[in-house]
């Protein structure tokens, strides 16, 4: 069956089954969602790129702390000890978080503020030797290039709403995607896969190589857009999580007075491992954080298998009595961005997954590079030819 | 609608074979203990 012929300077003029007003739809959302998000992620892709690598960076800048050789069997510091050991490294500030890290058993991420509520940008990151209570300081977490790679890609140093305006653009760039993938078959009828035409024009030969890699990458894009945009969100998702999960949690301490006295923190990993079998500690968020109550210590328990580490369950501990006061239930929405964290970052596969997120981003470069390009030079060519097809029809 | 079908496919039968294999991927180094860690 053939179709008088349509021509808009895209590179293709027989009649196929797909109406050529369906085409120019698809292909009007294809061109205005990318050309409104490709700048944003044009930065996205370019940030990105390093903090794939930001351990490695961290070593080779002399930024990754130097945890001490000692004999495997040295004592650790109890919770408690190594409490009173960040209060001194940093008089006046307060706790909000200590963090554990697998590939560093010996020593404990802790995050400090001038008060536990302080907005994390403000707040000050380092590690405790967990078994001399020595401070070690981790630059790049506090200032200097990657934290203003990472600044500029979570949210453009603009808080909640430079996140939000990155969600909306990763929303627009899953539609360009989808569009992008519907006017794949249009433009490959007659091709065969991963043709690309040599001896036509400049024009043909980056339209092609942009559908190419366009498609072969279309599933990595789509997993790295999503989970981007739910993470880009996770500022909603832990205020949703405080207003459904916790404030019922808590509410029996609404009117109780402030806390003053806050029992020691040294067994707060084997409560939380008493109530959470197989479980192990993830992160302590300290009373009055967002992760937490006024009154209460949350210990956040991840599961033992590499799926289940992902998901995190916290147990209320009363920060007076040390009694637990719930294991939280998690709901679907934490657990989305538990997973989608790992899939974002493409930190979970070592070496081999960092090479293969590196270059499936430079990849998206081009596919972004070209798709600006083939726009200008269809501008450029499209009045003329729409103006003499327009005459033959 | 014969040839639409067979259109359809010859266009995205290899994408949809990538498409599958990078997602099974993707979600095989993220579920997996095993093989994977020998890799890496």
């Amino acid at each position: 069956m053939t179709r008088p012929s349509f021509v808009d300077g895209f590179g293709f003029s027989e009649g196929y089954e797909m109406k050529s007003k369906t085409i120019r739809r698809w292909s009007a959302v294809h061109t205005w969602t990318s050309l409104i998000c490709t700048v944003f992620l044009l930065l996205l892709t370019l940030t990105g790129l390093p903090l794939i690598f930001h351990h490695e960076i961290d070593h080779l800048l002399g930024d990754a702390p130097d945890v001490k050789e000692m004999p495997a069997d040295t004592p650790h510091l109890n919770l408690q000890q190594l409490v009173e050991a960040a209060e001194r490294h940093r008089p006046g500030e307060v706790l909000q978080y200590f963090g554990f890290e697998d590939d560093e058993p010996n020593a404990v991420l802790t995050i400090m503020a001038a008060t536990a509520g302080t907005e994390p940008n403000s707040s000050h990151t380092f590690m405790l030797d967990a078994r001399t209570g020595e401070a070690l300081e981790t630059p790049s977490a506090n200032g200097g290039f990657m934290l203003t790679m990472l600044r500029l890609h979570v949210d453009m140093f603009a808080g909640l709403p430079g996140k939000l305006l990155l969600a909306f653009m990763g929303v627009l760039f899953v539609v360009a995607i989808v569009s992008g993938t519907v006017l794949y078959l249009p433009f490959m009828r007659r091709l065969k896969f991963a043709t690309v035409r040599q001896n036509k024009s400049t024009r043909l030969r980056w339209l092609d190589l942009h559908n190419l890699i366009g498609v072969v990458t279309l599933t990595w894009a789509l997993v790295v857009g999503v989970t981007g945009v739910i993470s880009a969100c996770a500022d909603l998702i832990i205020a949703a999580w405080r207003n459904d999960s916790l404030s019922a949690m808590v509410a029996p301490y609404r009117d109780a007075p402030p806390l003053t006295q806050r029992a020691p923190a040294s067994r707060l990993l084997d409560i939380a491992r008493d109530v959470a079998p197989g479980m192990q500690p993830d992160f302590i968020a300290f009373p009055g954080t967002r992760f937490s109550s006024e009154h209460h210590y949350a210990v956040f328990m991840k599961g033992s298998t590499h799926l289940t580490s992902h998901l995190l369950t916290p147990v209320l501990i009363d920060a007076s009595t040390l009694q637990v006061t719930a294991v939280a239930e998690r709901p679907w929405y934490m657990d989305a961005m538990g997973m989608s964290q790992p899939l974002h970052f493409g930190d979970y596969g070592g070496m081999p997954m960092q090479i293969l997120w590196a270059t499936l981003d430079v990849l998206t470069i081009i596919v972004l590079g070209s798709g600006v390009y083939l726009w200008v030079v269809r501008r450029k060519a499209a009045r003329p030819v729409l103006e003499k097809a327009e005459s033959v029809a | 609608m014969k040839p639409r079908q067979s259109n359809f496919w010859k266009v995205f039968a290899i994408p949809t074979v990538i498409a599958v294999l990078s997602a099974a991927g993707l979600f095989a180094a993220l579920l997996g203990d095993g093989v994977w860690d020998s890799l890496s």
